[in-house]
C-alpha cells in the first residue's frame, strides 16, 4: 500500500520539518537521478498507425511480457476472488422524485423518431473516475446532458453545444462510491485504516496534473482494489460497511436519474457497470440498464459477486422473474483480447443451446463504439472494407498489451453467430448496436473539435492526450523518468519530440447511441432496446432507417407514405425476414426477393454525407463471408457495378484550419436496394451504414490549437459514421 | 452620621479606583488579540500558481485578493479549532497522526496513544494538509451547528421566483406537420401548394404530396432548440419570420407557413398550434428553488460566522474588509 503519496501544500510559515515529506522528496530525488542517467540510452522508435500495431514488433514483444507477467500474477487470484454473495433483494422505492415539468403532449405519437443519448457515463461514484479527479456527481452528470456546463476535474468548463434526449450513469458497481466515502473525511467509512491514505484525494491542493502529481495518483489506487478485497476477505475492512457504501450509493444514483427524468423531453435510466474482465486483462465489461426505478435490487451485481458474466445473466433473468426487466450492453469488445465473442463458455465447454438464449435475452445490443475505439471490426478481419480502419483502439482495455483480434469484433461474431445458427443453435450474436461514449468525467465526449478524452486530470491537456509533443518536466526528462519507472511504453520518440503512447492517442471523439421510438419516455426507448430499433453514431446526430421486406418498391423512396408502407409491410432494424411466402404456383419473381430501403440524413452542425452502404455477411458451404456494397452516393453519382463503390466526391479538408468544402456531400441519401447474390435458402444478415465526407480528427484540432505538426503517426482526417442494427435473414 | 461620612473610607476609595483603572485598562490597553496572516510571498506566489493551474490563466488583482483572503480565513478556522483542543479528540486526526508516524519509522515499541503523544509535542498536526483540512472542517460545523442557517419559507421562495422569473422563463411550444420537397423536386413545389391551397387540402391529405422525411412529419410541442435538431438552425430562424408575418401567434394556431428552407430541402409547414414563450409557474419550479436557496442559505450563515469569527482576531494582510464577503449578515 502506498502511504501518504500526496501532494503536500507546505507551510512557509511554520518552521516544523516533517521527515515524510523528505521521504517523498527522497523517492523523487531517486527519480530524477534515474531519469538522468538514462538520458543517454533513449530509442528512436518505428512509426506505427494503430491499426497496423499487431505488426509492430516493439508492440508484440511488450505484449509478451505482459502475458508473462499475468501469468505469474494469475497464481494469486485476488482480483477474481467472490467478495460479496449474490441477492435479488428488491428496493421498493415510490416513483415520486421525476420532474413535475414535463411537456409531454398528451396526444398519442404514431410515427417513430430519432433520439439520441449516452448509455455510458461514468461520475465521481466510480473508483477510477474518482482517482482521474472526477468530483461530479450523477446530479452533475443529467445536468450536462440536459445542456448546463459542468467542471472538468483539470479546471475547465464542458458543456454540449444540443442537449441530448437520454442519458444514463453507468458507475463501476465494483466498491461503487467507496473511493468517495473513503476520502471525504466527513463519512463514517473514512474513519477506517482502509480510507487513510484516499483522506482528501480530490481536494484542491492535491488536483495537479503535472508529472509527479500523475505518478502520485498512480502510486495511490495501484494497489486500491487487491487491497480492498483481501482486507475484506480477511476482515480487516468490514464487508457490511463496505456494503453499506455500495448501496447508499447505488440509491443516489437512482435518486438522481428520478430527479431528472422528464417524460417527454429527457429521459434518464438507472444503470451501472458489471466490470469483469478475465485472466488475461480480456474485457467483458458491460452497462446493466433498468426497464424503470418502482423496484430494483438493492445493491448493484458486480464482478465481485462473480467474474463470470453467465452469472450476470442469471441475476438478471431472477430479477426478471421478480417483474425487474433490464438488459445487458457489452462494450469495447476491441479490448477483449478474443474473450467477449469467443465459442466457448466460461467454463470452456462449446456453446449450448440455453447458453445463447440467456445471452441474447439478456444481451439484445452491443455497444459498437466509443472513446476507447470502435469494435464494428479490424482492417485485418475485413481486408475488402477500406473503412474498416476507423478509431482502431488495439490494446486490451487499461493496458498496452495487444488484443487479440479474433473474438473481438462484433461483425466477425456477426458471422460466427450465423454459423451457430446454421447448426441448429439460437443465434446468441444476433444483436443490435448502439455507441455510447464511456466518459469518467460525466460528460459526454463525441465532438472531435473539443474532445477532451476520458480521463479527467489524466487527458485535460493535449499533451497527455497525446496529440503533441511533450515540453517541459513533461518531455525528454519525463520520458526518461517513465523508463526508468518502467512505465517506457507509455511515452513515445517521433523525429525528436517525446508523445505520449499507449491506447490515449488511439481514442476516437465517439460515440451516440439512438432509438426509433415513439417518444422520449423510458417506456418508448426501453421497448426500441429491447427490440433493437436502434443505431450508432461516432458523434455527429445523423440518422440512419432500414427496412426490409417483400414487395417494397422504388416509389417508398420518393412518396410520403414509404417508411409507413416499410413498417406495415416489412421489418425495420434488429429484425428478422423469413422467406417470401409465396402462394401455390406462383412464379419466381422480383418480390420473392427482399427489398431493402435504406435512408441517412446528415447532421446539419456536422459534414454533409458522402455515401450510404450495405454490409452484408452470409454463410455458404466454403464458410462465412462479408461484403460492402455502396447502395446511395452523394451528388447523384452512380455507384460504379464492378467496385460496387461510388465514385471520389471530392471532399477536403484543410487540414491547416479544418475547414470543409461543405458544399460537397448530400443532406439525405436513400436507396431501395436488392441484393443480387440473395438465395432463398441462404442465412444471411445485413446492415446500414452511413460515411460522411472527412473531418478533422480530434487530435488535429489540438494540434492547429497549440501551433504545431499533427502527430504523423496518427491520422489527421476521420470520416465519421452511423451503423443500423442488422436485419437477419432467416430461411426455413 | 451623614453619608459623605459613611463613604469617605480609604478602603472604599481604594475598591472604587481599582474598578475604575481596571476598566480603563481595558479600554485603552485592551487585550492583543491573535494574529492571523499575512501570507508570506512564498505562499502567496504558490496560489497564484494554483489559480494558473486550474484555470489557464494568470488571476488578476481582485482574484488574488479574494484567494488570500479564504486562506486567511481558513488559517483563522484552523487557529480556533485547535484552540478548542479539536485536534486532541477526533479519530480522523488521531488515526493520520500515528500513520506519519510509523511512516517515518518512529513507531518502534511505542503504543499508538504514546505515537499521537509524540506527535502532537512534534506539531506534525500543524503540518498536515489532511489533519488541517479535517479541523477547518470540524470548525466550520461548529460554526454552523451554533448558527444554523434558516429553511427557506414559501416567502423566500416567492421573493426569489420573481427575481429569477427572466431565467425561469419557459420557451415557445410549436406543434408542426410538414410538406417535405426534396431537392430533386424543386420544379413540383409552386404547383403542389397551388394543388394544397386550391382544393383545400387538410394536412392529412397534404402530407401524401410530401417526399420521404427520415426525421418524421409530426412534431408536437417543440421548443425551438428540438426542432433545430431535426431540421436545422436555419429551418428554425425561418419558422419564426414567417410566424412573425402571420396571425397566427393571436389565433393559436391552424395554418400554413412557408415555404422554410432547412438543410435537406424545402418545407411547406402547418403549425397546428404555437404555444408563446411564457413565465414559468411557481409550482412548476419550486422545488428547484428550494434547493437552491437552502444552498445560498447555508453558505451565508457560514460566511456570517466566519465574518463573526474573523472580529476575534488581528486578521493582518486580508485586503476584503467588508464582513461576510459580501453577503448580509444580518
Amino acid at each position: 500500500m502506498c502511504l501518504v503519496p500526496l501532494k503536500k501544500r507546505t507551510n512557509p510559515d511554520k518552521e516544523m520539518t516533517v521527515k515524510k515529506n523528505v521521504g517523498i522528496r527522497t523517492n523523487y530525488l531517486a527519480m530524477i537521478s534515474m531519469g538522468l542517467l538514462l538520458a543517454s540510452c533513449s530509442d528512436e522508435s518505428a512509426l506505427s498507425f494503430p491499426e497496423d500495431m499487431h505488426a509492430n514488433e516493439r508492440a508484440i514483444v511488450s505484449t509478451t511480457e505482459f502475458d508473462a507477467q499475468l501469468e505469474e500474477l494469475r497464481q494469486g487470484g485476488v482480483m477474481t476472488a467472490t467478495v460479496f454473495q449474490t441477492e435479488t433483494e428488491l428496493l421498493i422505492r415510490e416513483q415520486a422524485l421525476s420532474s413535475t415539468t414535463s411537456s409531454k403532449s398528451t396526444e398519442t405519437p404514431t410515427e417513430r423518431k430519432a433520439y439520441f443519448g449516452d448509455l455510458h457515463v461514468h461520475t465521481t461514484y466510480s473508483f477510477d473516475g474518482y482517482a482521474f479527479g472526477t468530483l461530479a456527481t450523477p446530479y452533475d452528470a443529467y445536468r450536462f446532458a440536459k445542456g448546463e456546463a459542468i467542471a472538468n476535474p483539470a479546471g475547465f468548463n464542458m458543456q454540449l453545444p444540443r442537449p441530448l434526449d437520454f442519458y444514463a450513469v453507468t458507475d463501476h458497481a465494483m466498491f461503487l462510491g467507496v473511493v468517495k466515502a473513503a476520502a471525504d473525511t466527513s463519512t463514517e467509512f473514512s474513519k477506517n485504516e482502509f480510507s487513510e491514505p484516499y483522506h482528501d484525494l480530490n481536494a484542491p491542493e492535491n488536483m495537479a496534473a503535472g508529472l509527479f502529481s500523475i505518478l502520485n495518483r498512480f502510486s495511490t489506487f495501484a494497489g486500491f482494489l487487491p487491497d480492498a478485497i483481501s482486507q475484506i476477505t480477511s476482515g480487516e475492512l468490514d464487508r457490511n460497511e463496505v456494503l453499506s457504501v455500495v448501496r447508499s450509493s447505488w440509491s443516489d444514483s437512482i435518486d438522481a436519474a428520478d430527479q431528472f427524468n422528464d417524460p417527454g423531453n429527457f429521459t434518464t435510466f438507472a444503470a451501472y457497470e458489471y466490470t469483469s474482465s478475465t485472466a488475461d486483462m480480456g474485457n467483458l465489461h458491460r452497462n446493466v440498464i433498468f426497464e424503470g426505478t418502482d423496484q430494483l435490487p438493492r445493491e448493484p451485481f458486480s464482478r465481485f459477486h462473480s467474474v463470470n458474466p453467465e452469472d450476470l445473466w442469471q441475476w438478471m433473468d431472477e430479477l426478471r422473474a421478480k417483474g425487474v426487466d433490464s438488459l445487458a450492453i457489452p462494450h469495447n469488445s476491441n479490448g477483449a483480447n478474443g474473450q467477449m465473442f469467443k465459442l466457448v463458455d466460461w467454463a470452456g465447454n462449446p456453446l449450448d443451446d440455453d447458453y445463447a438464449k440467456q445471452r441474447i435475452r439478456n444481451e439484445p445490443i452491443v455497444e459498437i463504439t466509443q472513446i476507447k475505439g470502435t469494435s464494428e471490426t479490424h482492417p485485418v478481419l475485413s481486408s475488402r472494407d477500406e473503412w474498416a480502419g476507423f478509431e482502431i483502439m488495439p490494446y486490451r482495455v487499461a493496458t498496452n498489451a495487444l488484443s487479440q483480434l479474433e473474438g473481438s469484433y462484433v461483425r466477425e461474431a456477426l458471422l460466427n453467430g450465423i454459423t451457430l445458427e446454421q447448426e441448429g443453435m439460437t443465434n446468441p450474436y444476433q444483436f443490435g448496436f448502439i455507441g455510447s461514449s464511456d466518459t469518467h468525467s460525466a460528460a459526454s465526449q463525441n465532438s472531435e473539435s473539443n474532445f477532451v478524452s476520458k480521463l479527467g486530470l489524466l487527458s485535460g491537456t493535449a499533451e497527455q492526450r497525446g496529440s503533441v509533443p511533450q515540453t517541459g518536466l513533461e518531455g525528454e526528462f519525463g520520458y526518461q523518468v517513465m523508463k526508468a519507472l518502467g512505465r517506457g511504453g507509455s511515452r513515445l520518440r517521433i523525429n525528436g519530440d517525446v508523445y505520449v503512447s499507449g491506447a490515449a492517442p488511439t481514442f476516437g471523439a465517439s460515440g451516440l447511441a439512438a432509438a426509433w421510438a415513439e417518444e422520449n419516455t423510458r417506456e418508448s426507448l426501453y421497448s426500441a432496446f429491447r427490440r433493437k430499433e436502434v443505431f450508432a453514431t461516432s458523434g455527429p446526430r445523423m440518422q440512419i432507417r432500414l427496412f426490409a421486406g417483400y414487395g417494397f418498391d422504388e416509389k417508398m423512396l420518393t412518396e410520403a407514405d414509404g417508411i409507413e408502407r416499410a413498417y406495415a409491410g416489412g421489418v425495420t432494424m434488429g429484425g428478422t425476414l423469413l422467406p417470401y411466402n409465396s402462394t401455390e404456383g406462383e412464379q419466381a419473381t422480383e418480390t420473392a426477393i427482399p427489398g431493402f430501403l435504406i435512408m441517412a440524413s446528415a447532421d446539419t452542425e456536422s459534414a454533409p454525407l458522402q455515401r450510404l452502404q450495405i454490409v452484408k455477411g452470409w454463410i455458404d458451404a466454403e464458410g462465412t463471408h462479408e461484403e460492402v456494397i455502396d447502395v446511395s452516393c452523394a451528388g447523384r453519382a452512380i455507384v460504379n457495378p464492378d467496385t460496387n463503390r461510388c465514385p471520389n466526391n471530392g471532399a477536403q479538408v484543410d487540414i491547416s484550419d479544418c475547414s470543409i468544402n461543405a458544399e460537397t456531400g448530400a443532406g439525405q441519401l436513400s436507396a431501395l436496394w436488392r441484393d443480387p447474390e440473395f438465395k432463398r435458402e441462404q442465412r444471411a444478415f445485413y446492415y446500414a451504414r452511413v460515411i460522411e465526407n472527412p473531418t478533422c480528427r480530434w487530435s488535429t484540432w489540438d494540434a492547429n490549437r497549440a501551433g504545431v505538426t499533427p502527430r504523423p503517426d496518427l491520422p489527421t482526417t476521420v470520416q465519421e459514421r452511423a451503423w443500423s442494427s442488422p436485419i437477419h435473414y432467416l430461411p426455413e | 452620621m451623614s453619608w459623605f461620612v459613611r463613604v469617605n473610607k480609604p478602603w472604599l476609595h481604594f475598591v472604587v479606583l481599582g474598578v475604575i483603572f481596571y476598566q480603563l485598562q481595558s479600554v485603552l490597553f485592551p487585550e492583543s488579540k491573535a494574529v492571523i496572516g499575512p501570507l508570506s510571498e512564498a505562499r502567496t506566489a504558490a496560489l497564484k500558481k494554483q489559480w494558473l493551474t486550474s484555470t489557464g490563466r494568470q488571476p488578476s488583482p481582485e482574484q488574488i485578493a479574494k484567494y488570500i483572503a479564504v486562506e486567511l480565513d481558513r488559517d483563522m478556522l484552523l487557529q480556533r479549532a485547535i484552540d478548542l483542543d479539536f485536534h486532541l479528540h477526533d479519530s480522523i486526526v488521531y488515526q493520520r497522526l500515528i500513520r506519519n508516524m510509523k511512516f517515518i519509522q518512529l513507531a518502534t515499541g511505542k503504543s499508538d496513544a504514546e505515537l499521537f503523544d509524540q506527535a502532537i509535542e512534534m506539531r506534525m498536526h500543524l503540518d498536515d494538509e489532511v489533519v488541517k483540512r479535517r479541523l477547518i472542517q470540524l470548525m466550520e460545523q461548529r460554526l454552523l451547528a451554533n448558527a444554523p442557517p434558516t429553511k427557506p419559507g414559501s416567502e423566500k421562495i416567492e421573493v426569489a421566483f420573481i427575481k429569477r422569473k427572466d431565467e425561469l422563463r419557459r420557451p415557445p411550444l410549436y406543434s408542426i406537420e410538414h410538406v417535405f420537397f426534396a431537392p430533386e423536386r424543386q420544379q413540383e413545389v409552386a404547383s403542389v401548394i397551388a394543388t394544397i391551397t386550391s382544393q383545400d387540402l387538410d394536412v392529412q391529405a397534404a402530407r401524401k404530396l410530401s417526399s420521404p422525411f427520415l426525421q418524421g412529419h409530426r412534431f408536437l410541442r417543440q421548443t425551438p432548440g428540438q426542432l433545430a435538431r431535426n431540421f436545422g438552425k436555419t429551418f428554425v430562424i425561418g419558422l419564426q419570420e414567417a410566424l412573425k408575418k402571420s396571425e397566427i401567434a393571436e389565433s393559436g394556431g391552424g395554418e400554413w407557413l412557408g415555404l422554410i428552407r432547412s438543410a435537406y430541402g424545402v418545407h411547406y409547414v402547418w403549425l397546428s398550434q404555437f404555444e408563446p414563450a411564457r413565465d414559468a409557474e411557481l409550482q412548476e419550479v419550486e422545488q428547484q428553488l428550494r434547493v437552491d436557496l437552502e444552498y445560498a442559505a447555508n453558505k451565508q450563515a457560514l460566511q456570517c460566522a466566519i465574518a463573526a469569527l474573523r472580529l476575534e482576531f488581528d486578521v493582518r494582510g486580508r485586503e476584503q474588509k467588508e464582513p461576510g464577503n459580501g453577503v448580509d449578515c444580518e
